[in-house]
């Protein structure tokens, strides 16, 4: 967790290990102890034996150098992170001057006294030996570490400078990343975020020194990675006691049904113990609770904190909700939302003015309402004074993203379709400058949007001269992914599940994906005529089948089919088609060169009308085996007629 | 081309993906993603799975209509250049075939049609990488099950957490300051979709094919009707067909439903056969003009 693999190899890092480390990794492997980093200081004592007589002599020991490559951690790693953490301690307090060091360090192990340890000196060499360690043995997965040239103070300079930021910072950092950064570093430049910030003037003074001094640029980067890295999503505030404690921010929700109330929910990862009214209740990670009408009243002025933030798992603070209150639609319900994204939302007001002018909208809430707030659903954001449209739901905001264009994969667009460059509010006063490999392209301000090129090729963003930075690739072609999904019509839950990944290929069993319908068709072929009259067919068991021309479907004007357009005729195995042309000859074409061998007393009667006048018209053979096979047919009813009549 | 077109070619690019991103594709072209979703289903060019979310698209597939004047529909996935590959077949003069213009519609994609000799049909699909079928929309209607509310419902109440509205059968509008003990059809606005439940006798059954509810719900009412003499099957907005009976009829013409006065959706080339069909699997009152 204090050195995780980065995305470029090499990239610098900070071993930054402070209180809210400890308390983090603690959290994680379900150390539960009051104060983390004393247990963990003399944890580390007692494993190396520091002492008065001893000092950090054990960390000198061992075969570490010409142990075979690649090493394993190197077991002093403990013990530098608590020499860092006691760098991090080094602020005023009410026992020791803002530089002192050791002394916070002997607290931190248990010992008494302010005095360096003996063997502390070998603190540079075992920085170096990290760093050597990171970069040969783990080729740089996890970094690159810092390390100082001519560390100030000597020797315990090798901690002071693997810190940027003091406890204080850290409170300051988490409003930092849950206004700027919500939930991803990524193609942005932390450091220029933060210069950015405006609430940037409330880090200590020694923090905001380095961030504004060019030359510790990459030091002041890898700390924001680690703090952000460390962070876990909560607000850390500054108790009574002088302490850090925890709050997560609430969110809240309305519940429309089976009567209108109010939950909230966090996201806090333990379970929170909250006093509600006097009644004691737990919210469980990922659950809610009821929010009482009288939290409400109380919270459209002011923030209003539920349980302990000192405890290990932090409070709930319900954020200032206002007179007004918008909810939209999201994946758990209705949520509450400062800038709504949606054409629609749901209102909860307590505003006479707003009661008037939404009227028509009101929700019928059966009473369950607290005196003077209405509901109201299906209202445009439009008809709200002093609520903005978000472009995008809150959970996707970011400062500057590349959305649209139509993707192919992560960062892979199909030519042809322009994507483009987003930016929300990105807190500058003249708008940002846009590369596209490495030439100027344009300009972005907040809430503009810049058209990015869609020809095939590979594109490198650059925005503000290395503030957020990014690539993407154009194509012409996706590499498609086959997935078939079918709808099985022979399964009992057919209606219900609709079309599922499962190819089913069983005898009896019906399919259907697209057009195609499993098992396949196998009934006879239609037979295709322009002519423009009724017909009539003999079949190959000499039936005589009667069609009539049905009208031309009127919408072939809609497909621009005119008027010779085709008809079927569906029968089986048609040999002979017969078309009685008003005022010209009979037509006989043959479909099929089958011999027909019988004929019904029907079919008989109209060959033998025809008799060998027809027009004999080829179709399956040549005009001369046609003719004769007509002439055969002649015959062949003749004889069945002379059959019939004899009888 | 319109954006229907583009979003067909974008999914048959990707050949399958998830909800979300068939949803940002939809949101770019400026289309509704539940929309497109009907329409594109309805010709048979993509499939949905509701219930992992995701979409893929359908084999290229041919398919011989009846009262089409042998016009083969081409329906399923279509990659880019697939038109200009159709085309030089044609001009190669090898099928006796015509490749007819596309013809487009305002809502969806264009319609490609090709006439050929029934002898040459099955060689032409061959060379041009399409699946032969015929009749589909017949076929795949005669092997529907019939709906019931056994057959399309579970029980399941809707979930608290989402707005919903009642759908009164009278007046054809969803309305939502309704008693929520009423019976009948209930459209629960959840977040990725809307979802239908029915309550009939107190009890709530949620519909996964929502398109079945209001059939479901109210069988005395006719949402239905057909006007023999020109073909058309006419469909109150208010009870969209189910999307296999809705392809079925779709796949009689390549013709997405076209607006029918206010109220009212109507699909073309539809025979007295096939409405016979719509009636018997959806189980609904069919009015006959």
């Amino acid at each position: 967790m204090l050195l995780p693999v980065q995305e470029e190899p090499g990239t610098p890092v900070l071993l930054a290990c402070d209180d809210e480390t400890i308390r983090t990794v603690a959290d994680r492997i379900g150390f539960d102890f009051p104060d983390p980093s004393s247990q963990f200081g003399r944890d580390v004592a007692i494993a190396f034996n520091v002492g008065r007589r001893s000092g950090w002599r054990a960390v000198t020991a061992g075969p570490w150098a010409e142990a075979q490559r690649p090493r394993e951690l190197p077991a002093f790693f403990p013990v530098l992170c608590l020499w860092v953490l006691a760098a991090t301690r080094m602020g005023p307090d009410e026992k020791h001057p803002t530089m002192e060091y050791h002394g916070r360090l002997c607290e931190l192990i248990g010992v008494p006294g302010d005095d360096s340890l003996e063997c502390f000196h070998f603190i540079g060499r075992r920085f170096h030996d990290l760093a050597e360690w990171l970069e040969q043995d783990m080729q740089g997965r996890h970094g690159r570490l810092i390390v100082p040239e001519n560390p100030h103070p000597a020797h315990v300079g090798f901690a002071v400078e693997q810190t940027v930021f003091r406890r204080r910072d850290r409170q300051v950092l988490s409003v930092f990343f849950m206004e700027r950064l919500r939930s991803s570093l990524d193609g942005f430049d932390p450091l220029r975020l933060l210069q950015r910030w405006s609430g940037r003037g409330r880090l200590t003074a020694h923090a905001l020194r380095l961030v504004e001094d060019s030359r510790h640029e990459e030091r002041v980067r890898a700390a924001i990675r680690a703090a952000f890295a460390h962070w876990d999503g909560a607000e850390l505030v500054e108790t009574t006691g002088g302490g850090v404690g925890r709050l997560w921010s609430a969110s809240v929700r309305l519940r429309v049904y089976p009567r209108p109330h109010l939950e909230f929910g966090a996201a806090n990862q333990t379970p929170v113990v909250l006093t509600i009214a006097g009644e004691e209740l737990t919210l469980e990670p990922g659950r809610e609770l009821a929010l009482p009408w009288d939290l409400l009243d109380r919270a459209t002025s002011h923030p209003v904190d539920l349980g302990d933030p000192r405890s290990a798992a932090g409070g709930i603070r319900i954020p200032r909700l206002g007179d007004t209150i918008v909810f939209e639609s999201g994946e758990e319900g209705l949520i509450r939302v400062e800038r709504p994204s949606d054409r629609t939302v749901w209102v909860l007001s307590r505003n006479g003015t707003l009661h008037e002018r939404l009227r028509p909208r009101k929700f019928n809430d059966g009473g369950a309402l607290p005196f003077g707030w209405e509901l109201f659903y299906d209202v445009p954001p439009d008809d709200l004074p002093g609520v903005d449209h978000a472009p995008v739901a809150t959970a996707q905001q970011a400062l500057l993203w590349i959305e649209g264009g139509l993707s192919l994969g992560r960062r892979r667009y199909l030519s042809g379709y322009k994507p483009y460059l987003i930016a929300a509010d990105v807190e500058v006063d003249s708008p940002l400058r846009v590369l596209v490999n490495g030439d100027a392209y344009g300009t972005i301000a907040s809430g503009e949007r810049l058209a990015l090129p869609s020809e095939p090729g590979r594109y490198d963003i650059d925005v503000g001269d290395g503030f957020y930075r990014t690539s993407y690739d154009v194509e012409t072609h996706g590499e498609p992914v086959e997935e078939q999904l079918c709808h099985h019509l022979s399964d009992a839950r057919a209606l219900r599940v609709g079309a599922r990944p499962v190819v089913v290929d069983e005898p009896g069993v019906v399919t259907v994906c697209g057009a195609t319908v499993t098992p396949s068709y196998s009934g006879a072929l239609p037979v295709l005529t322009r002519l423009l009259c009724d017909v009539e067919t003999i079949c190959a068991d000499g039936s005589l089948v009667a069609h009539r021309r049905p009208p031309t479907p009127t919408w072939f004007k809609e497909i621009d089919l005119g008027g010779g357009s085709r008809w079927e005729l569906f029968c089986e195995n048609p040999i002979w088609l017969l078309a009685p042309l008003a005022g010209g000859r009979r037509r006989a074409r043959l479909l099929r060169d089958v011999e027909l061998r019988c004929l019904d007393e029907a079919a008989a009667r109209r060959v033998v009308e025809w008799g060998e006048a027809a027009d004999v018209q080829h179709g399956a053979t040549d005009a001369v085996t046609a003719r004769a096979r007509w002439k055969a047919l002649v015959e062949l009813a003749q004889q069945r007629l002379g059959g019939i009549e004899a009888a | 081309m319109n954006c229907y077109d583009n979003l067909l070619e974008w999914a048959s690019e990707v050949g399958s993906g998830s909800w979300a991103r068939w949803r940002d594709a939809c949101r770019y072209l400026g289309v509704d993603p539940s929309s497109a979703a009907r329409k594109l289903g309805a010709l048979g060019h993509v499939e949905f799975d509701w219930i992992d979310d995701r979409f893929a698209t359908a084999p290229p597939t041919a398919v011989l209509t009846r009262r089409s004047s042998g016009c083969l529909l081409l329906t399923g996935a279509r990659r880019r250049g697939l038109r200009g590959k159709l085309e030089t077949l044609y001009e190669e003069g090898e099928f006796d075939i015509d490749l007819r213009p596309p013809v487009p519609q305002e809502r969806g994609p264009e319609t490609w049609l090709v006439e050929a000799e029934v002898e040459d049909m099955q060689r032409f699909c061959e060379a041009a990488g399409f699946r032969f079928e015929i009749d589909s929309g017949r076929r795949m209607l005669e092997a529907l099950p019939a709906a019931s509310l056994e057959a399309c419902g579970e029980e399941a109440r809707p979930d608290p957490r989402f707005p919903r509205r009642w759908l009164n059968p009278n007046l054809g509008l969803l309305q939502a300051n309704i008693e929520a003990g009423t019976d009948g059809l209930w459209w629960v606005e959840e977040y990725r979709r809307e979802v239908a439940f029915v309550r009939r006798r107190g009890e709530w059954f949620r519909i996964n094919t929502r398109e079945y509810g209001p059939y479901l719900a109210y069988p005395e009412r006719s949402f239905i009707t057909y006007r023999g003499q020109l073909a058309v099957l006419s469909v109150d907005n208010q009870a969209p067909l189910p999307p296999l009976i809705a392809r079925a009829v779709t796949l009689q013409s390549g013709r997405l439903a076209k607006k029918d006065g206010a109220a009212r959706h109507a699909y073309v080339n539809i025979d007295d056969h096939l409405v016979e069909l719509v009636q018997t699997k959806l189980d609904a009152y069919v009015r006959w003009e």
